[in-house]
């Protein structure tokens, strides 16, 4: 017998009357309280409420469990089951052989490709920048407040409002040319946007935001609807890459915008 | 024996619902779960088989719904997340108004109160599965739960039971 039931002769208390409702007693102790109840009509009545609020908690909240789940949380454990699909000793060995392999070139960079997942404060950078490339990204006669021919004086204006250094990264090497900039406001203060632009017309963005207290993050990735982002806090600011393209493809542009930074 | 990644997926379902009803929007209470997840993966061999996974995965949940409100109290917000509660489906579709009043008394329940009931009424966990997943002991997790009951009830919930159950 578990310990959560309720059993024996001794008097009815409040709590046989919960375990009552939820179905924890034994039988000897349900017929107990079956007769109680036959001779109290306030506990008759909170027992009858609390069936209630049960019956209406689940009228409520049951349905999400016949909702889809939404695509960012199946993503979450089909890429761990990837990672699994590796025996352990083979991945640890390879990973730090790849760490050993890039630690000159890439660094950092590499390395933070084996740190822990985000928290919900690292999401919501990715949410605050892609709420802002959806936005802007479609805008024909303003996507941006200062466009690229005033670069200087975009980086000046932005660093000063973020209080941080900002720059803006050249991407032109890998087909993407600087559209401008703009300021915006995120939970923690300023934030701002660059926007990039290849030949296609496609366009991607650069979001940054203050980062308070410093933190360090791994290099992350996250996909919401078609827009897909990689992210990470260092320093007095964090990053965020965004674009409606592959990721294989915005990869090489994150590591470019964060060798940029360095 | 399964890997963790393939346990997972037949939990999300119940950590969707529970967390939504903690938390009260969909949005919020998705990166809560993905969080949960996540946190879950990184952590896989702190879970100990045949060890109670569902327990283990309401037990992340709550220290993570945690440590977001303690960040979140520590920053002025627009509205708490407490402020916006959304059920499983659209407003315009609980006609009932003995729903209204339970989700409008839910809102009012101390986060205590509402991890109680709410283990209790949507996962129906044994009181001493709860009194693990929230660390209390169980004594308080049924004082609790009946805090949260009656104060439900006061709120609306008794007229609508009582008209229901023919008491």
């Amino acid at each position: 017998m578990s310990s959560q039931e309720r059993t024996g002769h001794g008097p009815i208390e409040e709590a046989d009357l919960h375990a009552y409702v939820d179905e924890r007693l034994d039988a000897q102790r349900r017929r107990a309280v079956e007769a109680y109840l036959e001779t109290d009509a306030e506990a008759r009545a909170k027992v009858a409420a609390w069936r209630e609020q049960v019956r209406l908690l689940g009228a409520l909240y049951d349905p999400a469990l016949d909702e889809p789940v939404p695509s960012r949380l199946t993503e979450v454990i089909a890429e761990a089951r990837g990672r699994w699909a590796r025996p352990a000793r083979w991945w640890q060995a390879a990973a730090a052989v790849v760490l050993l392999a890039v630690g000159a070139a890439g660094g950092w960079f590499a390395t933070r490709w084996f740190e822990p997942p985000p928290t919900r404060r690292e999401v919501a950078l990715t949410r605050e920048a892609v709420l802002a490339h959806r936005v802007f990204v479609v805008e024909k006669r303003h996507p941006v407040e200062v466009a690229a021919n005033e670069r200087d004086h975009l980086v000046t204006w932005l660093s000063r409002r973020m209080g941080a250094k900002v720059s803006a990264p050249d991407l032109a090497a890998l087909g993407w040319n600087l559209v401008g900039g703009r300021l915006l406001s995120a939970i923690d203060g300023p934030a701002c946007q660059l926007m990039y632009e290849d030949r296609a017309g496609r366009r991607i963005t650069v979001y940054m935001t203050r980062n308070p207290n410093n933190r360090e993050t791994a290099f992350l990735f996250r996909t919401e609807g078609a827009v897909r982002s990689f992210y990470w806090l260092d320093g007095p600011l964090g990053y965020a890459i965004s674009g409606e393209i592959e990721r294989a493809e915005l990869m090489p542009i994150a590591k470019a915008v964060y060798d940029n930074l360095r | 024996m399964d890997a963790l990644p393939d346990l997972l997926p037949q939990h999300v379902p119940a950590l969707r619902r529970y967390a939504r009803a903690l938390v009260g929007d969909v949005q919020q209470a998705d990166d809560l779960v993905q969080d949960c997840l996540e946190r879950a993966l990184s952590r896989a061999h702190l879970w100990r088989r045949p060890g109670n996974l569902r327990a283990w995965l309401f037990t992340i949940m709550h220290n993570l719904h945690a440590n977001d409100r303690r960040r979140a109290a520590s920053r002025p917000r627009a509205a708490s997340i407490d402020d916006v509660l959304e059920p499983g489906r659209p407003a315009s579709q609980i006609e009932s108004m003995a729903a209204r009043e339970t989700l409008t008394a839910l809102r009012h329940l101390s986060l205590e109160h509402r991890q109680v009931l709410l283990l209790v009424a949507l996962e129906g966990m044994s009181y001493a599965e709860i009194a693990g997943v929230l660390d209390v002991p169980i004594g308080t997790v049924m004082s609790r739960l009946s805090r949260a009951r009656e104060r439900l009830r006061m709120t609306g919930g008794e007229r609508n039971a009582a008209s229901r159950s023919g008491v």
